[in-house]
């Protein structure tokens, strides 16, 4: 995998569905493997399991909400974008986010 | 200092949108046994002792039973949000102080704030022994955070929060009443809805609309809710009138803002907006503007806690003039955002590689 994303918007019912979908076909046009859970109105949809979670290179947040379940994701770089980008350029922000998780990673 | 402002944004958001099933829950049961005695010509059910409207009158009850639960479920998902599972029993009794000792929603936000905050701190900090480790979320964090709340918000600020509470909403309430200063509010929350469609400012006008709810001062979310189902509506009617000026992707859309205006989603604008926000933008605010000081001038009042989307204007008294108000805003779009955009390229924009404003942080 990867990377895993979850989206999340206060009411729940507009942008969460919107940036997924937008994320993950993004992620097939740039020929990556991904899965993108909504944290919206219903709850929690497309559940990010702990071994896709173990799997994904990095977790990357489209929201400035609070996230459900975070212990699933300890160690992994976690990286929060606006919600807003992920409906817009949701390619560019992948790109960006996986080359600042590469960076990461070589530094340390 | 923006990380912080935004963290505290977020926390404010979480809180609200736990908050909303409650209101939505809650002022529907009142409005429709309201409405059920009105179609039989009652309009107290309090004289009635047995029978079916005592029935009816005990479910109206009930609904403010959940309105009343407001600033308790805000603060204590807002304390939820900065502090996890430890921190929502010290913001539930944080939110039932502020109901008790008239804080209000500044109240409960702050007492939200202060039990998140510490029981964070209590989660991060205080070590204890392995062995007793489980002392920690069970005994430690929940004694310490309520204690603190309990400090904060009932000795030390429950005096000037609560008149500083007052104050706020005497004003608030004296401009919703006042002839025009309600139609200079409705202008200013109907086009702050419009700007942005779910962005910050929007956010900003719903979020105050919300929480002013707690407080008995209806009128501010009845406005944005006006915006807020006619913007989408908006461009429902216009891929109905004039198919041949939309791309088969924005049909499709436009089929869903019907939708959108129904329940009152703004979002619904954005792929419509994203085409030429240049232009669309202002025409949103114009529009949103319009049909809320349309709804104010008709007269329509919120007496109970109004619900958003069409089916809102049940719970509306003059609910006709909220209809009108949804109707002018739909209408402006419809009839302007065909003549001002060409609706029908609808590439979208991913051609610029300029990923400058895109602003990424690690956790």
């Amino acid at each position: 995998m990867d990377f895993v994303a979850i989206t999340s918007c206060p009411a729940g019912l507009a942008h969460t569905p919107m940036a997924a979908k937008a994320l993950e076909n993004a992620a097939k046009e740039l020929g990556l493997e991904a899965k993108i859970e909504q944290q919206g109105a219903m709850g929690l949809k497309n559940e990010i399991t702990l071994d896709e979670a173990k799997s994904a290179k990095f977790l990357l947040i489209g929201s400035d909400q609070k996230i459900e379940k975070m212990g699933r994701f300890e160690g992994k770089p976690v990286l929060r974008v606006d919600i807003n980008m992920c409906i817009k350029k949701p390619k560019l922000v992948i790109e960006k986010c996986t080359k600042a998780v590469d960076a990461k990673l070589r530094e340390q | 200092m923006k990380k912080l402002l935004s963290d505290w944004k977020g926390y404010l958001m979480t809180g609200i949108s736990y908050m909303l099933p409650i209101v939505i829950g809650g002022s529907l049961l009142v409005a429709i046994t309201k409405i059920l005695g009105l179609c039989f010509g009652i309009t107290s059910f309090d004289t009635y002792t047995s029978g079916v409207w005592y029935y009816v009158n005990q479910v109206t009850n009930v609904g403010w039973t959940a309105i009343g639960l407001l600033d308790l479920v805000l603060a204590g998902y807002v304390a939820y949000a900065i502090g996890d599972k430890p921190a929502l029993a010290a913001g539930f009794v944080g939110g039932a102080i502020a109901s008790s000792s008239n804080t209000g929603f500044i109240g409960a936000l702050i007492a939200g704030f202060v039990a998140g905050y510490s029981a964070r701190w209590c989660t991060e900090k205080i070590k204890v022994n392995e062995k007793y480790e489980s002392i920690k979320p069970l005994v430690i964090t929940p004694l310490i955070s309520t204690l603190l709340v309990a400090v904060i918000s009932a000795i030390i600020l429950a005096v000037p929060l609560s008149w500083l509470n007052k104050s706020l909403l005497h004003w608030i309430k004296a401009m919703c009443t006042n002839g025009t200063s309600s139609v200079v509010l409705a202008l200013v929350m109907g086009a702050m809805i419009g700007s942005d469609l779910g962005g910050p400012i929007n956010k900003a006008a719903w979020a105050a609309g919300n929480v002013l709810l707690a407080e008995n001062v209806y009128t501010p979310a009845m406005i944005t809710n006006v915006a807020i189902a006619g913007i989408p509506l908006g461009y429902a009617v216009a891929t109905t009138l004039q198919k041949n000026k939309f791309s088969s992707e924005l049909i499709d859309a436009g089929r869903s803002d019907w939708f959108m205006g129904f329940i009152g989603i703004t979002e619904g604008a954005i792929p419509f907006t994203l085409i030429n926000p240049l232009k669309l933008i202002p025409l949103n605010m114009i529009a949103g503007a319009c049909g809320s000081a349309t709804a104010i001038i008709l007269g329509a009042q919120a007496k109970i806690p109004p619900v958003g989307g069409i089916y809102g204007f049940i719970t509306i008294h003059n609910g006709w003039a909220y209809l009108v108000g949804l109707a002018v805003c739909a209408l402006i779009i419809g009839a302007f955002a065909p003549l001002l955009v060409d609706f029908t390229n609808t590439a979208v924009d991913e051609l610029s590689t300029d990923d400058k404003n895109i602003d990424i942080t690690f956790e």
